[in-house]
């Protein structure tokens, strides 16, 4: 039976692959770039987000082309076969990216004198958990984490306001900071554009009438969250510790002073923001399984768990150390990431025109 | 050896093992099923030996990274 997602989890999916990965450490380097002003980074990037959405889903009346997209049962055309192709090589880059970032974290933060295939092995089993249950299962997991998680960044902003220095933003932005935020924007937008990840589920959005407003306010959500983020990442630490700090965002939560009796917080923090971590890591991994399942035509889960640990494996291999994986994520990403998600939305727009010419039959015009 | 490898192999054969006896797997099934498990053994052999494949990143690094360090070389 063909699996629904709702698109109140649709955009609690956006959401999260925008801004739970990106939390890392992605500031570090915005920061770095962008200066002081990298706040306006994320307001840059959201209208390149919503241009991009409305060029995917288009108008809400050929909506209905879309329902029939990378179903597995269905024959799948030379377009499709090469959208699969790129999709899964952008899956598997994220997802060995973003586990050996959840590992290094958990690492260095939490359980330092545990090995790292330990954390891997322990991780691996947990998001593969989540992910042989299903596209449901994983959305709805999501939808309660990132509620949560929603609410503690939303709250920053005034549990934080004793520790914020607005003279951090100082220097002001000027027209010559202009060039530095356009080279903090490429270095930002490839991990942003990850909400491109949603579209390998589009055929299960229901109703598919509402995806395009709801992807549109998934991005909207995931930004924002970003957005506040980075703000109280400058606004309490300044422009010189976050650029200095592996992770900027974990050393924001530390500085949390509510009460006396209240100073581990950040563990707190921590334990809501590591699930929405693992959702999104078995979202891809049920992604990867789709994407096999539609080229070998066969629906089945049987072998996601030792390819779960293949993965898992991988994301320690080729990662000397978590110096190399830092300037992977930082660099070779950002330029990796960019041309993939060029390359996925070109393809996607050419099979949309093509499913939607498919609809309505021959002899009518395609505009 | 370390406790993970022996965690990884253990778990792999049960699961295997549950698969075969309850007939989940089909026949033509069960040969990429082996290879699976080849993989993953081998990952923690390689991980055992402290063997890393960074030449995959060294590759993208050179290639894709150095694509970004035109734009900002920090």
């Amino acid at each position: 039976m063909k699996q629904k997602i709702s698109n109140l989890q649709v955009m609690f999916l956006v959401a999260n692959f925008i801004v739970s990965a990106t939390v890392i450490s992605l500031p570090q380097i915005t920061v770095h770039i962008g200066g002081q002003s990298a706040w306006i980074v994320p307001l840059m990037i959201l209208p390149i987000l919503i241009l991009i959405v409305y060029l995917l889903f288009g108008k809400k009346k050929h909506a209905e082309s879309l329902r029939e997209l990378f179903m597995v049962e269905k024959h799948s055309s030379f377009w499709e076969k090469g959208f699969l192709f790129f999709f899964l090589l952008f899956l598997l880059l994220t997802f060995i990216r973003d586990l050996r970032a959840m590992i290094d974290f958990v690492a260095s933060v939490l359980l330092p004198s545990t090995p790292i295939s330990v954390i891997m092995i322990l991780t691996v089993l947990g998001i593969t958990y989540v992910a042989m249950a299903g596209l449901e299962v994983t959305a709805r997991i999501n939808a309660i984490y990132f509620v949560i998680l929603g609410f503690v960044i939303v709250i920053l902003p005034i549990i934080m306001l004793n520790e914020a220095d607005v003279r951090n933003f100082q220097p002001l932005p000027t027209f010559h900071t202009a060039l530095s935020l356009i080279k903090s924007v490429y270095f930002t937008f490839s991990w942003l554009g990850e909400m491109l990840i949603i579209l390998i589920v589009v055929g299960n959005i229901n109703p598919i009438k509402a995806a395009r407003s709801a992807v549109l306010w998934g991005a909207i959500i995931g930004t924002g969250l970003f957005l506040i983020v980075i703000v109280m990442q400058i606004a309490v630490l300044g422009k010189k510790i976050v650029m200095e700090a592996t992770f900027p965002s974990y050393i924001l939560i530390q500085q949390i002073n509510l009460t006396d009796f209240l100073d581990r917080l950040d563990l707190v923090i921590v334990a809501v923001w590591v699930p929405t971590l693992i959702t999104k890591a078995a979202f891809l991994l049920y992604g990867i399984n789709h994407c096999f399942s539609i080229f070998y035509k066969s629906n089945t889960n049987k072998f996601l768990f030792p390819f779960a640990f293949i993965l898992g494996y991988i994301s320690i291999l080729i990662f000397k150390n978590s110096m190399e994986h830092i300037h992977y994520s930082f660099y070779t990403w950002s330029s990796l990431g960019l041309i993939l998600e060029v390359i996925l939305i070109g393809m996607f727009l050419i099979i949309k025109r093509k499913s939607r010419k498919n609809l309505e039959g021959p002899g009518r015009p395609v505009l | 050896m370390d406790i993970g490898i022996v965690f990884v192999w253990l778990t792999l054969i049960i699961y295997v093992f549950v698969m075969l006896k309850g007939k989940i797997l089909a026949k033509k099934e069960r040969k990429w099923m082996y290879l699976l498990v080849l993989a993953v053994i081998s990952c923690t052999i390689l991980q055992g030996l402290n063997i890393n494949l960074n030449i995959v990143t060294v590759f993208l690094n050179n290639t894709f990274g150095s694509l970004s360090r035109m734009v900002v070389n920090i």
